[in-house]
């Protein structure tokens, strides 16, 4: 039994080097819900570790949709929310659920579609034109269709033409903005997109669509940082969510934001809204 | 056609570089997976042991409820968890919502019927002169119910093994209770949903051939298991 | 006298309102070989169980060398009467983890555990034989590796049931003398149980038969199967398949018939008596028992039948003689 006896020892202390250790550095937490899609972006990866060294703590972000990461918020499931919903994150801090909201930064929808761009968007004036030329024609849209920031956007812009979106061309994923990109890119569709996620896959040669229309105001897509109330929650870390607001509304964080992607994609994907032009 | 060839030498590069983040992910999977294993077993087996060897009122529907509850949605279990664990709900104030510790408590739920409903088969296939045996040989009850459990040693190994082979492979939960924070919960699963969203293909395939290859050698280790068992 | 090994006293097991065993007395004096002789159903086991602690009786009292076994540890009791059951359990491992069991359980040590081992082996006639894995042991290394490993326990009684039933042929002699050697070198007293009459008769020093669960007068000899073929007032008979025995009014449902080998009368002719069986047949067998000889006589079914030495002379017997047996139907015991 002399051999089968050892390969039992050798499983064991495998199996307790994996056991997960409990003595986990007890440090601090900071629970930070957003969206999937600036999680994606890779921004708050630069963002956040000076912020980590300078107050010793550890930022946990949870990636979700908006819907839910204003959800966790509204739960007190975290300390504090990063979104890209002006109208839902309103409504949030009505309810007395949030305070201290801030602009942070800002970035912009594109409309991506076909090279050849066959309904001519390419041409139109405003967003709501480009949007009524893609419905005439019954050219193939893909929606994100899951009520995140994207999807509210899409939403606004059919409404400012007047339209109902609906027919065998427009096809609701109910997925998130990279698989949208995909998709559209399999189907040679339009869709719309924030320019942070277009830039990551164009650039990493992931989708072949171009930008075939960009800069109408509508576009603009604002984020909000907001702590979760205390008053409400008195457990989540309120000092701490304060002192986060703080830092990315500072310069040094606004003039990282301002600077994320140059490197990587030759433009940045974020415009620092809480100061213009930090220094 | 071209991306998916693009995807896998990706994904061999960054096996082949021992690439920290898919390692270290790759590690964390098995922590979790292999901790609430552990504690899965060590509540499961003597469960199911007790129920097969005692009689009592309301066998048979407690034998049956545990087959039902071997085939848990995963998501159904990291709701559970997660309405447990939020501070809504009754846990709330241990904070264990986004943590690690709140992954390993969704798989234990997910072990535990598999293991405590092959453990209850195994008990029942042992050769019932076996306790006889023990007691003439003057075994006190604790010391016939070890050997009992020795005589089934192969097959509570296997069960142990589609245990942990259950929540290795799992994202539902995984996701729901951890949060797929980067670098503290997420696993391979749940990385792997984040990076495909994200269309990294590479770094997905890279964690998907690790998981292959985890899973590979749990069966083979199972089926091995199963046949000294015969 | 000694005190005995074993008493029993006033025992009943009763199984799902059937009485299974009904024994008044029963003593097993230390260092004796006993053999329990019965068909199958008559209870050996449950007997045996009984016996080595495993099964509580229904009533009565056992007395281990003079102490109700009661009020005894049950644990400690079993490590000294030990039972082998009819085709014993060995474990799935190796054959010295088998026989090192017993002491394992009381935690003995390694060093002392391996001496013991070898020993037993050594005693079974299977040196070597520790590494061995149990599946694929002969039905002979089989029985005796599990008497190995109750021997391990240093018994003070071992119980044996159908010892050789699963042995092959070629083993059956060598564990025989084992149990002979247990016996004589070690004092152990040994009882087993067996539907094989010659065996038990080879090997115990003290014979009872067991039939539906209550000791017949030992030695049961001519025992006979058959059934109750018809009920006339009060004339009985009993049918074997070869010979009709007249017996007592009985219960129909009677098994088996034992007519003591004393009470039948041999004789060259018919005897004239109000004895209502009387066979012809030929003696087939004689044998010197000392101060009695032993005939057996086929008269269709093989009788014994003991004879003074005087009376063997003067009758001038032989094998093939032709004779008349005679007995009484109230000398057949019918169970």
């Amino acid at each position: 039994m002399k051999g089968r006896g050892s390969w039992k020892v050798v499983l064991l202390v495998f199996a307790f080097t994996m056991v997960f250790p409990s003595a986990v550095l007890a440090q601090e937490r900071l629970k930070l819900s957003t969206t999937t899609s600036t999680e994606n972006s890779g921004l708050l990866y630069a963002l956040l570790p000076p912020f980590e060294k300078m107050f010793n703590l550890k930022v946990d972000v949870i990636p979700v949709g908006t819907g839910k990461a204003l959800k966790l918020a509204e739960n007190g499931d975290v300390d504090i929310t990063l979104v890209h919903a002006r109208s839902l994150e309103d409504k949030f801090v009505a309810a007395g659920y949030g305070v201290n909201r801030r602009d942070v930064m800002y970035n912009d929808f594109v409309l991506i579609g076909p090279q050849s761009d066959p309904v001519g968007t390419k041409s139109a004036k405003k967003a709501s034109e480009a949007f009524r030329l893609i419905a005439q024609n019954g050219a193939t849209f893909v929606s994100r269709g899951d009520k995140s920031g994207t999807h509210t956007k899409e939403l606004a812009i059919w409404k400012q033409a007047g339209l109902k979106p609906a027919g065998k061309w427009y096809l609701e994923a109910g997925k998130g903005m990279g698989e949208v990109l995909t998709m559209a890119d399999e189907k040679r569709a339009y869709t719309l997109t924030d320019r942070g996620t277009y830039l990551a896959f164009a650039g990493g040669k992931k989708i072949s669509l171009p930008v075939l229309f960009e800069g109408d105001p509508i576009l603009f897509n604002p984020y909000g940082i907001i702590a979760v109330n205390p008053a409400k929650y008195p457990h989540v870390n309120y000092v701490k969510a304060i002192a986060l607001i703080g830092w990315v509304t500072s310069q040094e964080g606004q003039k990282i934001i301002k600077g994320f992607g140059r490197d990587k994609f030759g433009q940045p994907l974020f415009r620092p809204m809480a100061i213009e032009d930090p220094r | 056609m071209e991306y998916i060839l693009y995807g896998i030498l990706k994904a061999a590069e960054l096996i082949a570089t021992l690439d920290t983040e898919v390692f270290s992910i790759a590690l964390f999977s098995l922590q979790i997976s292999a901790t609430a294993t552990v504690c899965a077993s060590l509540a499961g087996i003597p469960l199911g042991f007790l129920i097969e060897t005692q009689d009592f009122w309301g066998r048979r529907g407690t034998i049956t409820l545990f087959n039902t509850l071997m085939a848990l949605p995963t998501v159904v279990v990291g709701l559970l968890v997660y309405s447990f664990t939020s501070r809504q709900g009754p846990l709330g104030p241990l904070q264990l919502l986004f943590t690690p510790k709140a992954m390993v408590l969704g798989q234990f739920i997910l072990a535990t019927p598999i293991i405590v409903a092959l453990t209850i088969s195994a008990t029942h296939a042992v050769d019932p002169r076996v306790k006889l045996t023990a007691m003439t040989l003057g075994a006190g009850r604790v010391y016939t119910a070890l050997t009992i459990l020795a005589e089934a040693r192969f097959a509570l190994m296997a069960a142990v093994i589609a245990g942990f082979g259950r929540v290795i492979a799992e994202v539902g939960c995984a996701i729901m209770v951890g949060g797929n924070i980067r670098g503290y919960t997420r696993t391979m699963t749940t990385a792997i949903a984040l990076e495909t969203a994200k269309g990294e293909f590479g770094f997905s395939l890279a964690l998907g051939f690790i998981l292959l290859a985890v899973a590979f050698l749990v069966n083979i280790f199972f089926h091995y298991l199963q046949s000294r068992r015969d | 006298m000694d005190t005995p090994q074993l008493e029993i006293q006033a025992l009943t097991k009763i199984y799902d309102g059937k009485q299974v065993l009904d024994i008044p007395h029963l003593v097993i004096n230390k260092g004796t070989i006993y053999g329990v002789i019965g068909p199958n159903g008559a209870g050996k086991t449950t007997l045996l169980s009984i016996l080595a602690i495993l099964v509580p009786p229904t009533s009565g009292n056992i007395l281990f060398d003079g102490v109700d076994v009661t009020e005894l540890d049950q644990h400690a009791l079993r490590r000294q009467i030990t039972l082998i059951l009819q085709n014993p359990l060995l474990f799935t491992t190796t054959v010295e983890k088998n026989i090192a069991y017993g002491l394992r359980v009381r935690g003995i040590g390694k060093q002392e555990r391996t001496a013991r081992v070898k020993e037993c082996l050594r005693f079974v006639g299977l040196e070597g034989f520790e590494k061995r894995k149990t599946i694929g042991l002969s039905g002979g290394e089989l029985q005796r590796v599990a008497i190995a490993r109750a021997l391990a326990l240093n018994p003070t009684v071992l119980l044996l049931d159908e010892p050789t039933a699963n042995v092959d042929r070629a083993s059956v002699d060598l564990v025989e003398q084992i149990l002979r050697d247990l016996n004589n070198s070690l004092g152990i007293t040994i009882i087993i149980a067996s539907h094989d009459m010659n065996q038990v008769y080879r090997l115990s020093d003290e014979v009872v038969h067991l039939i539906d669960g209550r000791l017949t007068r030992a030695p049961a000899a001519n025992l006979l199967r058959g059934r109750v073929v018809s009920q006339n007032g009060d004339l009985f008979l009993f049918d074997t398949g070869k010979l009709r025995v007249a017996v007592l009014p009985v219960k129909p449902e009677a098994t088996h018939v034992s007519i003591p080998p004393e009470d039948i009368i041999v004789s060259h002719n018919p005897i004239a008596t109000s004895a209502r069986n009387s066979f012809a047949g030929k003696i087939s067998q004689v044998s010197d028992e000392g101060e009695s000889v032993r005939l057996v006589v086929d008269v269709g079914e093989k009788l014994q039948v003991t004879i003074t030495k005087r009376s063997f002379a003067e009758m001038e017997l032989n094998v093939a003689s032709p004779v008349y047996v005679t007995f009484k139907s109230s000398s057949v015991e019918v169970f």
